[in-house]
């Protein structure tokens, strides 16, 4: 809710027919200069509303919003493992950017991909140019 | 600069006071703050740091005190305050942080940020009046800043939502013109101005002015929020029936997003509003140019898929415009064969997809169970013939095919199943199906190995298992044999298995081993759910019925702690989240916001779970009289002026369709099932909030009698003790006057009520309540304590026979309360032996009224005993030889005894469930006889009898030990 109050833009819900919730989207928008950016917070599509597009309808929103606050390029991060994810991302896409240490905690820790897209701002697409090494959760900006 | 380096000392000297604050180490703090002090007699914040940590310690009288006179002195340095603010906050004291800034800006007027500090304090309290009023003097304090402004004009909105006809005669008015001011001047600044403006005029119902508004300059300044100006306009366009705009307005949003159901539907709704209105109007025959532009784009919509993703908005309204043409008669395009050949295209292009049932589910209702079978004609060689399990191979292109084969099977079996065509099988039919069912789930299970799922992912073939369930279910509901449950049972544990994150195996796990009085298993499952936040309110339902229930007293004070902790921190973060509303200028979230607090702190679930909270502590917390009155005390709540829980406005939040069928629609009813149930939950809750009431004011009493004999011969304040003894005794026999009155007009719950066994809510526990004994137990009891009474105030020579007799009263109806022919939960009729937990309930029913009849005894034996200490004292002065007891004292503990007898039966009753104790070992029993081979199943087998007996000697051991300290309890109330 805190981020419902801040960044209420940043919410869709998309509903079934039949009135079922088949999946949501919430991000925000953040950083100074061409760090500024649109942030994915979470997306979720139910299990049984895959393979239909529906994330993909869902980011696309949230890059528009992001177009149109002049962010120069929508981020998330990813487990490293969730390879699906990975390759619906690369399908929309993003690219890795970065690789961030252990940055999911839990029984065993996991590494995270950062994914970036460039946005029109971002003319020479300097936001997602890689860098070679990882990076710690307490080094992220 | 020489004020600035004062504060960076400051700062310096508080900074390791503020460290051991933050690592919890408060008695450092204290002494760093001491150390201070000495040095800085004056420096106010250390002193407020000092009692932040004595209240974080537990010592409130001190630290509040110290507190106090701080906010005397009314300081305004801003770390103080800060500090201050942190205190009132921990210890809830919301309002005096209102009165600290409000003290601060007295002595500062224009210091901005204590005003601002200030109006966020009136968010806090809701007092929408002074938040007014506080952004006011923002707003003249600096009159560049818009956002004060609009605080004010936002607030004064809020005061119309808490007082509606004011709020249109009197707020809205004025907040509209505040913000016309703000227009004509030019002198908008945010979308977020625009949009409250916006939000003005269409709660007083000016559609024209919001019209205007949107199509104008300032709506085009609404960007931020997609296709917000759009569906606004259209909104406002639909109050004011331009039918016209809104068919356009949707029309370029479909052209946009082509699968937003939404804007299917109401782009339909205005074409056919189109329509309506050209007949009326012209009186004339149907008009199809509008019917035929709707047709045409749709078409349309569909044609442009044709080389890319197909989606599924545009083929559903296709569906949809069928569906709404046949409901109005209108058969100028098409007839009902058209619907089913859409359908039969539909589930070609999407039966692949899961989500394809509950699209065409919406449909189906139009169609016969024969028609509905054409529909998967083309596609019965897959339908038809069982996958042959063994001889696949495992390539990923040929495995993900076959996925979309099984899911279109499944598809198929659903929609059969809603047709109502399992229900009318015959028992062997039906366990054939199941069977069939079953094999194909588990020859699903292989798509889930290559590439393997995640644990978060489910098995594709899921649902088979729980429709194979579902039809076990119905044989058991046919024929009551108990064997197909347990199956159902050890086939869902098996399923659980290899899908963890399943969580429709793991409500349905619940929902059936509840059935079965076997509570044990279920924390775990309920936990493996993860329900946290708002799902303790529409989740909780799941379990809340069944945990004391089944006698589970632990886990119930767990449970209900976590409910009743989500909902009171819910009260105090949602403040927070309007702050930051009203921070960021989100103004259209603030009436959201406070009508989610709303519905939260009116929640069924949060009222139940207070009130059940507080009587399970009464039998939890109890085994001396005194141990009573503390837990009492403990309980913050106020009876004497408490009144019940109002009705009208309690919310039911229950999410009731959480758990999957696909009966029929007859069937289901969940409409039929919320309301029959919120009506049970109501009147439970009402019983069990003036049981609550009458226990809590007979503790009241019994204090109060003791209260008489400290302040005996003080007159003066004698009196007044005794106007309030007066009011709890009234009010005592007041709530018992309402329990039996309530209870009676709670006849038509005797019977228990059903619901639907998957899908619907569970039964509350007034039907026992009300059938056994248990009301009659406590008016009786409450007739004691009424006796007791009058004998402390008018002295023993009042007992008389005829008053004497309610000790005997108590004495032999106590023995209702033993429940005949309970022996073992295990049942045998028609040779078979089945799990029987009706006998558990009722125990539990018994084990609580002895709790509460042990309470009101202490509260009889506390008026006594004093009355005993007067007695010997008088009778001691007496030469003559020592009276004999009186008759009152002599009952009471004839009574007491009996009480006792009860308990030690219940006890044994109890000991008796325990399967160790009486060394039958369920597992023996081999209560359904699992004929299955497999040793997987034999083993899930092995496995659901251990967690039954676990749980059965849980609720045994459970319940013996509540009794355990009910006589320890009772023991120490003989005279």
């Amino acid at each position: 809710m805190q981020y419902l109050a801040h960044w209420p833009e940043y919410f869709q819900v998309l509903e079934s027919p039949s009135g079922e919730i088949m999946g949501y989207i919430m991000g925000k928008a953040e950083g100074t200069g061409e760090q500024w950016h649109g942030h994915v917070t979470a997306l979720s599509v139910a299990p049984e509303f895959r393979r239909l597009g529906l994330a993909g309808k869902l980011m696309n929103g949230l890059e528009e919003i992001s177009e149109r606050k002049r962010c120069y390029f929508v981020d998330l991060f990813v487990r490293v493992s969730n390879k699906v994810a990975v390759a619906m991302y690369e399908k929309l896409g993003y690219s890795v950017y970065r690789r961030v240490l252990e940055y999911y905690s839990g029984e065993v820790d996991e590494d995270a991909f950062d994914m970036r897209k460039a946005l029109s701002r971002d003319k020479d697409k300097k936001s997602v140019i890689p860098l070679p090494h990882p990076v710690r959760p307490d080094e992220l900006d | 600069m020489a004020s600035r380096s004062h504060v960076d000392v400051n700062e310096r000297r508080l900074r390791p006071i503020y460290d051991c604050l933050d690592n919890g180490n408060n008695k450092k703090a204290i002494q760093e703050a001491d150390k201070v002090l000495k040095k800085q007699k004056e420096l106010t914040c250390a002193k407020v740091l000092k009692a932040l940590a004595l209240l974080r310690m537990g010592r409130h009288s001190e630290g509040s005190s110290l507190l106090e006179t701080i906010h005397q002195s009314e300081p305004t340095e801003e770390q103080t305050l800060n500090a201050m603010s942190i205190c009132y906050k921990e210890t809830q004291q919301y309002e005096k942080i209102a009165s600290l800034y409000e003290a601060a800006s007295k002595h500062q007027p224009n210091n901005e940020d204590i005003l601002s500090c200030l109006f966020m304090a009136h968010v806090r309290l809701g007092n929408y009046q002074q938040q007014q009023r506080t952004a006011m003097s923002l707003h003249k304090l600096r009159p560049n800043k818009n956002p004060y402004y609009f605080w004010a004009v936002m607030s004064i909105v809020m005061q119309g939502h808490n007082d509606k006809k004011l709020g249109q005669t009197t707020f809205l008015p004025l907040a509209e013109k505040m913000t016309k001011k703000y227009i004509q001047e030019d002198k908008i600044e945010a979308e977020a101005e625009i949009l409250l403006y916006l939000i003005i005029l269409e709660l007083q119902g000016k559609w024209q002015e919001a019209l205007e508004i949107l199509e104008g300059p300032l709506g085009g300044q609404l960007g931020n929020e997609l296709n917000l100006r759009e569906t606004r306009l259209a909104h406002v366009c639909t109050q004011m029936a331009k039918w016209d705009k809104v068919f356009k307005i949707y029309k370029d949003l479909l052209n946009e997003t082509p699968d937003d159901w939404t804007f299917w539907l109401k782009y339909q709704d205005a074409g056919f509003h189109m329509v309506e209105e050209h007949i009326s109007e012209n009186k004339s025959e149907l008009s199809d140019s509008t019917l035929k532009e709707m047709d045409s784009f749709i078409k349309e919509k569909i044609a442009a898929m044709s080389d890319g993703v197909l989606l599924r908005g545009p083929y559903l309204a296709q569906i949809e415009f069928r569906k709404q043409l046949l409901k109005r008669n209108w058969s100028c395009l098409e007839s009902q064969e058209d619907i089913l050949r859409l359908l039969q295209d539909y589930y070609d292009k999407f039966g692949h997809h899961s989500c394809c049932y509950s699209d065409m589910r919406l449909y189906v209702d139009f169609l016969t169970s024969e028609e509905v079978d054409k529909v998967f004609q083309a596609h019965s060689l897959i339908l038809n013939k069982l996958p042959n399990c063994k001889c696949y191979s495992l390539v990923l292109s040929l495995c993900s095919m076959q996925v979309k084969q099984m899911t279109r099977h499944l598809v198929y079996i659903q929609l059969s199943r809603t047709m109502g065509k399992h229900i009318i099988l015959s028992i062997d039919n039906a366990l054939r199906l199941s069977k069939d069912l079953l094999l194909r789930y588990q020859d699903g299970l292989r798509f889930g190995k290559d590439p393997p799922l995640l644990v978060t992912d489910l098995q594709y073939s899921d649902n088979y298992l729980l429709l194979a369930v579902h039809l076990l279910l119905d044989v058991w509901t046919k024929t009551g044999d108990d064997i197909h449950l347990w199956r159902a049972i050890v086939h869902l544990e098996l399923g659980i298995r290899e899908s963890k994150s399943n969580y429709q195996i793991k409500l349905l796990l619940i929902r059936l081993y509840c059935i079965k009085g076997v509570f044990g298993p279920c924390p775990s499952l309920y936990d493996s759910m993860e329900i946290k936040h708002i799902m303790n309110d529409t989740m909780g339902y799941i379990v809340s019925n069944h945990v004391i229930r089944l006698g589970h007293f632990m886990e119930a004070g767990t449970m209900y702690n976590t409910w009743v902790r989500f909902f009171d921190i819910n009260q105090k973060e949602a403040s927070e989240h309007l702050m930051s509303s009203y921070k960021f200028g989100s103004f259209g979230r603030i009436q959201e916001f406070v009508e989610f607090q709303e519905r939260l702190d009116n929640a069924l679930q949060y009222h139940s779970a207070k009130t059940e909270k507080m009587l399970l502590n009464l039998i939890m917390q109890t085994d001396r009289h005194e141990t009573t009155e503390t837990a009492v005390e403990s309980m913050n709540v106020h009876p004497l002026t408490d009144t019940p829980v109002d009705h009208s406005k309690l919310r039911d939040n229950r999410d009731l369709t959480i758990s999957l069928s696909w009966d029929p629609p007859s069937l289901l009813l969940p409409e039929d099932n919320r309301m029959k149930s919120v009506e049970e939950e109501e009147s439970w809750l009402h019983l069990r909030w003036t049981l609550l009431h009458i226990l809590l004011l007979a503790v009241m009493v019994g204090r109060d009698i003791t209260n008489k004999s400290v302040v005996n011969g003080n007159s003066d304040s004698g009196e007044d003790h005794k106007k309030d003894k007066q009011t709890s005794l009234e009010l005592l026999k007041k709530r018992l006057d309402e329990l039996q009155k309530y209870a009676h007009q709670c006849e038509r719950f005797k019977e228990p009520r059903q619901y639907h066994i998957v899908q619907g809510p569970f039964r509350t526990r007034i039907s026992e309540f009300l059938q056994g004994p248990h009301i009659s137990a406590i008016s009786i009891m409450v007739d004691c304590v009424d006796y007791v009474y009058t004998l402390t105030k008018l002295g023993l020579e009042e007992s008389k026979p005829e008053k004497e007799e309610c000790w005997t009263r108590m004495k032999d109806f106590s023995k209702n309360l033993i429940i005949q022919d309970v022996g073992s939960l295990i049942k045998e009729s028609n040779g078979k032996r089945q799990l029987d937990s009706s006998g558990l309930e009722q125990l539990v029913a018994s084990v609580e009224s002895i709790s509460y009849l042990t309470i009101l005894s202490g509260v009889c034996n506390k008026g006594l005993n004093h009355l005993k200490n007067n007695w010997t004292r008088k009778s001691k002065k007496g030469k003559s030889p020592p009276a004999p007891q009186p008759e009152t004292f002599v009952n009471f503990n004839a009574m007491i005894t009996e009480l006792s007898a009860v308990t030690k039966e219940l006890h044994q009753i109890a000991s008796s469930l325990d399967p160790v104790f009486t060394s039958v070992d369920i597992a023996s029993l081999r209560l359904a006889d699992i004929p299955e081979e497999e040793q997987l199943q034999r083993g899930a087998e092995h496995l659901v009898w251990n967690k039954v007996e676990h749980s059965i000697q849980q609720s045994s051991r459970e319940i013996c030990e509540v009794l355990h300290h009910k006589q320890f309890y009772l023991n120490t109330l003989m005279l």
